[in-house]
């Protein structure tokens, strides 16, 4: 109490308090009344070129910080995008999957009205087995469903071959231009018959051969190849592939074709086992 | 400990001149840093009272009479920038403030930068309940927890924080005048 009564006493604080007071008030009552305060107008007047700059300088300053922090939301939604885009990647290659699968069951559609006869198993490559002699592709399919020893295997693009071994669950297909694989055949455009099979040296270059063609066979580059049901194995008119050249055997005074198969066996992934087919072939007609 | 008033100085005398100068540019740039950069910065929560840190800083290292003529300058610099037709008794506030903790800071306490820092402390505590006080009178409706978390504590917070930096420029501009003191 002596305390606050001895800053009453006080001049300097009895001047300032009422200079404060004063100056507390009476701009403010001016303002209400509308009228100006020359002194707030003076001072807002004197400030306004500082208060621009620092407003600036802080408006900087925000946006420089606003450009981090919306450098973090767009990694943010960068991250978020390329999930999006991983879910998308995943549909695209879903839908590759049934373009694929769809093109696959057109060609068999194809096939199947082509062949009224047959009686397909769809079949999934599982394994390649390649040695330097001999290749051999396991199939998904087996004795489970159907599948026996000597059954055609094909494509939508032509014949690959046909089944050797037969397990529960997996089958296993010789291809084509397997030295041990031979397939009675025709040559759609003259009817030219022969056996298309496979050896040793042309396998590695994806090619087999037909053979025993009459020596005075209409026969030519181009022409297609099919399948001629002599042999009981393969139904007749199964397209092998084309042929790429002919020659003459000298020492059997034959023409030997090499025939480049339909079907890309480097890459194949889906197949059909026909499980059922009515034996006809070019010498039964 | 008694109270005794400051000493007078010759008003006219070119230090004082000098002192008037200088802790008005300080009392003038504290009011526009905390009127136009510190609300431009969008990350702030709130702005901190820089004339309250720069007129307590004043009261504490030039005397009394030093901190109530700039509480007086800065409550009306603050009150024009601020605009309105409010009567915020901001001369009053600010002038009382450098008043009082000047004569404390000489007769009870030693003039250094705990106690500097403790009497921010009060004085933003003291300026925030006048604020919520005026906000009572002249508003309708005041949520009081609002205002709390998102005007009051914020602004107190970061004036304790930028009371630090302030302490250098607010020394620095009393510093000139205290050298015979200090050295005797």
């Amino acid at each position: 109490m002596g305390f606050i009564l001895k800053l009453f006493k006080s001049r300097f604080f009895v001047i300032s308090l009422a200079v404060a007071l004063l100056l507390s008030i009476v701009p403010g009552v001016l303002c209400a009344m509308g009228q100006g305060s020359y002194i707030r107008s003076a001072i807002v007047t004197a400030a306004s070129p500082f208060s621009w700059a620092f407003t600036k300088v802080g408006e900087g300053i925000t946006g420089f910080s606003l450009y981090f922090k919306t450098l973090e939301e767009l990694r943010d939604e960068n991250a978020a995008l390329r999930a999006e885009l991983e879910g998308y990647k995943s549909l695209v290659y879903d839908a590759e999957l049934i373009k694929e699968e769809n093109e696959f069951y057109s060609n068999y559609l194809g096939i199947k009205e082509e062949h009224i006869d047959f009686l397909f198993e769809n079949a999934t490559v599982v394994g390649r087995e390649a040695t330097n002699y001999r290749t051999v592709v396991t199939l998904s399919k087996g004795s489970l469903h159907g599948i026996e020893v000597n059954m055609p295997v094909i494509t939508e693009e032509g014949l690959i071959g046909h089944i050797t071994e037969v397990g529960s669950t997996w089958s296993k297909a010789e291809i084509l231009t397997e030295s041990s694989s031979a397939v009675g055949a025709y040559i759609e455009r003259s009817g030219t018959l022969g056996v298309v099979e496979g050896t040793y040296e042309l396998r590695t270059e994806g090619f087999c051969r037909m053979v025993y063609i009459e020596a005075d066979a209409d026969i030519r580059v181009g022409d297609k190849v099919l399948s001629s049901g002599i042999g009981e194995v393969y139904p007749r008119g199964l397209l092998i592939g084309k042929v790429t050249e002919v020659s003459r055997d000298e020492r059997t005074r034959t023409l030997v074709a090499t025939v480049e198969p339909a079907a890309d066996l480097g890459s194949i992934s889906k197949v059909m086992i026909i499980t059922e087919y009515e034996i006809t072939s070019l010498r039964g007609e | 400990m008694e109270f005794k008033e400051q000493k007078r100085q010759d008003f006219f005398s070119s230090q004082n001149i000098g002192k008037i100068l200088l802790f008005t540019i300080l009392i003038f740039f504290s009011g526009i840093l905390q009127s136009s950069l510190f609300p431009a910065l969008a990350m702030l929560p709130a702005s901190p009272d820089l004339v309250l840190i720069a007129v307590i800083g004043l009261a504490v290292y030039d005397g009394e009479r030093s901190g109530a003529v700039a509480g007086i300058g800065g409550g009306v610099l603050l009150e024009a920038l601020g605009g309105g037709a409010h009567i915020l008794l901001m001369p009053l506030f600010y002038m009382l403030c450098g008043y009082i903790f000047g004569i404390v800071s000489r007769v009870f306490l030693n003039r250094n930068f705990i106690s500097w820092l403790l009497y921010i402390l009060i004085g933003t505590a003291l300026r925030g309940a006048l604020s919520l006080f005026h906000l009572m009178l002249t508003e309708v409706d005041v949520n009081i927890y609002l205002m709390f978390t998102e005007v009051i504590i914020p602004e107190y917070f970061i004036t304790l924080i930028c009371a630090v930096p302030m302490y250098f420029p607010v020394r620095a501009a009393s510093r000139p005048f205290h050298k015979k003191i200090e050295m005797e």
